[in-house]
């Protein structure tokens, strides 16, 4: 079965908003593709898309797994330049500089968070 | 007692909100969600909540306990009602079920259910007034549903405990919990045999002053 990885950048996320953004994301997970969404998802939006996954779960398509980085888990959070950037967008409501991956459950078994990686385990 | 004190709890007395409101209890699939409502619920109404197994998405709909008093050490009551919830989870899939001797059409309806139980659970967080973050103690606590699930109470700035569940069993790691959550309170129990469920109802009392 063949996994292929989708990017949805930030300019089309807050172009397109987290309605018709969920929508997509779904879509291309029933596709057999691995979303990464940059800038990452707040808990709200993580929410929302459980929801409408939800929504969508039948005997076919069974769901997704999930897994959002920060900006700071990302990059060095001791570099005193990092952190500032990273205060800096939070004060400005923006997105954290992180990322969501969003993938089919039908073929990613589970999206592990390490300190320093991200493994995904395929079934 | 200081005199500030004694104004205080005076006024409070008279102005303060009503100390009736809606604890629900939060979490993944199989944390002991409803293990922990029956325990609360038996303790101080003398009846279960729901029922409980080791089929993931046992809680399928919400299920509410109204007019829960509990009783402090030194006389304090405290009402409220009480919403157990169905796991969140981010993926339902049927063939799961049939591992626990359900047929194909019994594991379907299960798991149609099971979605909209979720759904559920997710349109009733924004009524809460406290929640109980339900963790495995034996668990990685970093999953990203614990993750997504306090990020929505802080969003809606909802007071949360985090209660990491299952301490008696050998593998549980409180100290872990702890570390992966050091802003929030966190309190070990287990809903099964009802260690340190003392230590849960006093914080409860403390969160909802």
């Amino acid at each position: 079965m063949k996994l292929e990885i989708s990017f949805l950048p930030y300019e089309e996320f807050s172009r397109i908003g987290i309605d018709r953004a969920i929508e997509i994301i779904l879509d291309k997970t029933r596709q057999n593709n691995l979303v990464i969404i940059e800038g990452g998802l707040t808990s709200e939006e993580e929410m929302n898309l459980i929801e409408k996954t939800m929504e969508k779960v039948n005997y076919r398509y069974k769901g997704i797994e999930l897994c959002s980085l920060s900006r700071s888990q990302l990059i060095n959070n001791d570099n005193l330049w990092n952190r500032f950037v990273n205060l800096f967008l939070n004060l400005l409501g923006r997105r954290s500089g992180g990322i969501t991956l969003v993938g089919p459950a039908k073929i990613i078994k589970e999206i592990k968070r390490h300190p320093d990686k991200i493994s995904l385990l395929i079934k | 007692m200081g005199i500030l004190s004694r104004l205080r709890n005076f006024f409070r007395r008279i102005f303060g909100r009503r100390k009736v409101f809606k604890l629900g209890i939060y979490g993944p699939t199989n944390t002991g969600k409803t293990s922990l409502a029956n325990k609360i619920s038996m303790d101080w109404l003398g009846e279960e909540v729901g029922k409980v197994s080791g089929i993931p998405h046992e809680t399928r709909e919400i299920q509410v306990k109204e007019n829960i008093v509990i009783e402090s050490e030194d006389g304090r009551k405290l009402q409220f009602t009480l919403v157990d919830t169905p796991g969140i989870a981010t993926k339902v899939d049927y063939e799961e079920f049939l591992n626990y001797n359900l047929n194909e059409k019994e594991a379907k309806q299960r798991a149609k259910e099971a979605t909209k139980g979720i759904i559920e659970a997710i349109k009733w967080l924004d009524d809460m007034d406290v929640v109980l973050a339900m963790l495995d103690a034996t668990a990685n606590p970093y999953s990203q549903i614990n993750l997504t699930i306090l990020g929505n109470l802080e969003a809606r700035k909802i007071p949360v405990i985090i209660v990491a569940n299952k301490i008696d069993l050998k593998k549980a790691n409180l100290d872990k919990i702890k570390d992966a959550f050091p802003q929030y309170e966190v309190v070990g129990i287990s809903a099964k045999t009802g260690e340190n469920i003392q230590e849960l109802y006093r914080k409860i009392f403390e969160i909802s002053r």
